[in-house]
């Protein structure tokens, strides 16, 4: 087979796999390196210890194995909802923010729990805390906002919502790193952290609902992504890079009360 | 018969292989200094620094294999076999005082090249499994099966599985972590990983690769959790090319 059509399958294999993610690879991975970043040396070792593996490697996970038995029952742990009245739907505890408190505090106890438990729950939170930041986690009730169902454009053909959102971390960001995000975008002060690392699983997913909003004010329908003026790519990457920041931001901090001295 | 076969196995295996990413070459080296001696690093820079950088490029277009036999031995001397070539120039770079600067870049460059190759599944050719050296196509299925919207499926050929598909997955890492992540996730397999010769490492490639042709062929369906739980391989094979590196630099540049 020649270099080029295999070429084409990779960027093929690539392609699909981001329809099926919430942030895609490149943003669970700069969510999870943010995180890793901050924390604390001790939270760091443990980390260590019990995924055999780094941070980053597990970013994905979730999306990787969300079909494949047992792991299919994390499928709708992915996102969060929005009750009538605009808000989260706190009596849905099949979502995102209710089992992220769940393992946060099932962790609390994690010197009495089996080790395999305890790596299979920082994997979930690895991805499940920053996936519900992502702006379109944020699901609505059928019917709730028909407005809001609309597709845009990339060069004049129609593309999905969804799925560019999921990949707006690395919209026009061709060739970044991990690394490369971490020290252009993750340079806000420890105050500013500090706040937003405040509160809890279910504070984060009210926060979560409420920026999802902006998304739809900063891409109107059939807003052609191939044409978008800087000023419009600025507005896009200021609200995903605020959502990954707090996904990791907040990551962190579950890991470094989990393993806190 | 067992020229025949070494024979054989060159010329079905030109032209069909490929080489690991960049990403992945880096990755090993990051790995393998992190392993080498204060000798072997000083003397790594100073050839290093003859021509400033290695050229990647060449190792894609390298027609080279790792011929087995069917015990899993390699016993080739043909010039063309990863094994002769690394080993020719390990004795090059222990004799090195000996030849100009180019040849003893050129063995240098030879080893960073070709070690990540013998480590490359796809690259190990065994004596009687046809398989094994030829390059071929077959089916993956990712997503969520029967679905129309979420399943999604593609073709893609062996070599290619084994130096794209899984560092596609990490493109944003660079080197410096992807080394990282392997070295935490084999620290407990490192040293014995470390043993051996070239010799012992394309066998114990070729323990690694044969129970792949158990099943894999032209026009095999790999499911999902096949796909994922194979990438374990696909790590120790880069993390195995890493550790050898310093071992065998540590000794040839004493």
């Amino acid at each position: 087979m020649n270099h080029k059509l295999n070429i084409c399958i990779i960027f093929a294999i690539l392609a699909t796999t981001v329809s099926v993610q919430a942030w895609n690879g490149f943003g669970h991975s700069c969510a999870a390196y943010i995180a890793e970043k901050h924390l604390t040396p001790e939270a760091k070792a443990k980390c260590e210890h019990y995924l055999k593996h780094s941070f980053v490697f597990y970013a994905s996970w979730m999306d990787q194995w969300r079909y494949i038995e047992p792991y299919n029952v994390s499928n709708a742990w992915h996102v969060i909802f929005v009750d009538s009245n605009w808000q989260l739907d706190t009596e849905d505890t099949k979502r995102a923010q209710h089992h992220t408190a769940r393992i946060w505090k099932e962790l609390k106890d994690y010197k009495n729990l089996p080790d395999s438990l305890v790596r299979q729950n920082l994997i979930y939170l690895i991805h499940m805390v920053p996936d519900y930041h992502c702006p379109v986690h944020t699901f609505f009730r059928k019917g709730m906002f028909p407005e809001r169902t609309y597709s845009l454009r990339n060069k004049g053909k129609k593309t999905v919502l969804h799925t560019f959102w999921d990949a707006s971390v690395g919209f026009r960001r061709k060739g970044w790193t991990i690394e490369r995000y971490h020290k252009e975008i993750d340079v806000y002060s420890p105050k500013q952290v500090k706040k937003w690392q405040k509160g809890d699983a279910i504070r984060w997913a009210n926060d979560a609902v409420m920026q999802s909003h902006r998304l739809y004010d900063i891409t109107p329908a059939d807003t052609d992504i191939s044409k978008m003026p800087k000023e419009q790519v600025a507005e896009i990457h200021k609200l995903t890079d605020e959502m990954i920041l707090k996904g990791g931001y907040r990551l962190a901090r579950i890991i470094n009360d989990v393993f806190k001295k | 018969m067992k020229r025949l076969f070494l024979i054989i196995a060159f010329v079905a295996g030109i032209g069909s292989a490929q080489a690991w990413t960049k990403l992945l070459n880096d990755a090993s080296l990051v790995l393998a200094k992190k392993y080498m001696t204060p000798a072997a690093t000083a003397e790594y820079n100073r050839i290093a620094a003859l021509k400033g950088s290695v050229d990647y490029k060449w190792a894609a277009s390298q027609d080279v294999a790792v011929a087995l036999d069917a015990d899993l031995r390699s016993t080739s001397t043909d010039e063309r076999d990863i094994v002769v070539r690394i080993e020719r120039a390990a004795e090059l770079l222990r004799n090195r005082t000996k030849h100009s600067d180019k040849e003893v870049y050129t063995a240098l460059q030879e080893i960073l090249m070709l070690m990540p190759e013998l480590h490359n599944i796809s690259r190990i050719h065994i004596e009687g499994i046809a398989n094994s050296q030829r390059d071929f196509t077959f089916t993956w299925i990712a997503g969520k099966p029967g679905s129309k919207r979420f399943e999604k499926r593609g073709t893609i050929s062996w070599s290619t599985f084994w130096t794209r598909l899984f560092c596609g997955w990490h493109q944003a890492w660079s080197p410096e972590y992807y080394a990282y992540d392997l070295d935490i996730h084999f620290a407990a397999e490192r040293e014995q990983w470390m043993q051996g010769t070239p010799r012992d490492w394309a066998h114990d490639m070729g323990m690694r690769a044969k129970p792949m042709y158990e099943w894999a062929e032209q026009d095999y369906v790999m499911h999902n959790a096949q796909r994922l739980n194979l990438e374990e391989v696909h790590l120790g094979s880069v993390a195995r090319a890493g550790f050898r590196i310093a071992t065998l630099l540590n000794n040839a540049l004493r």
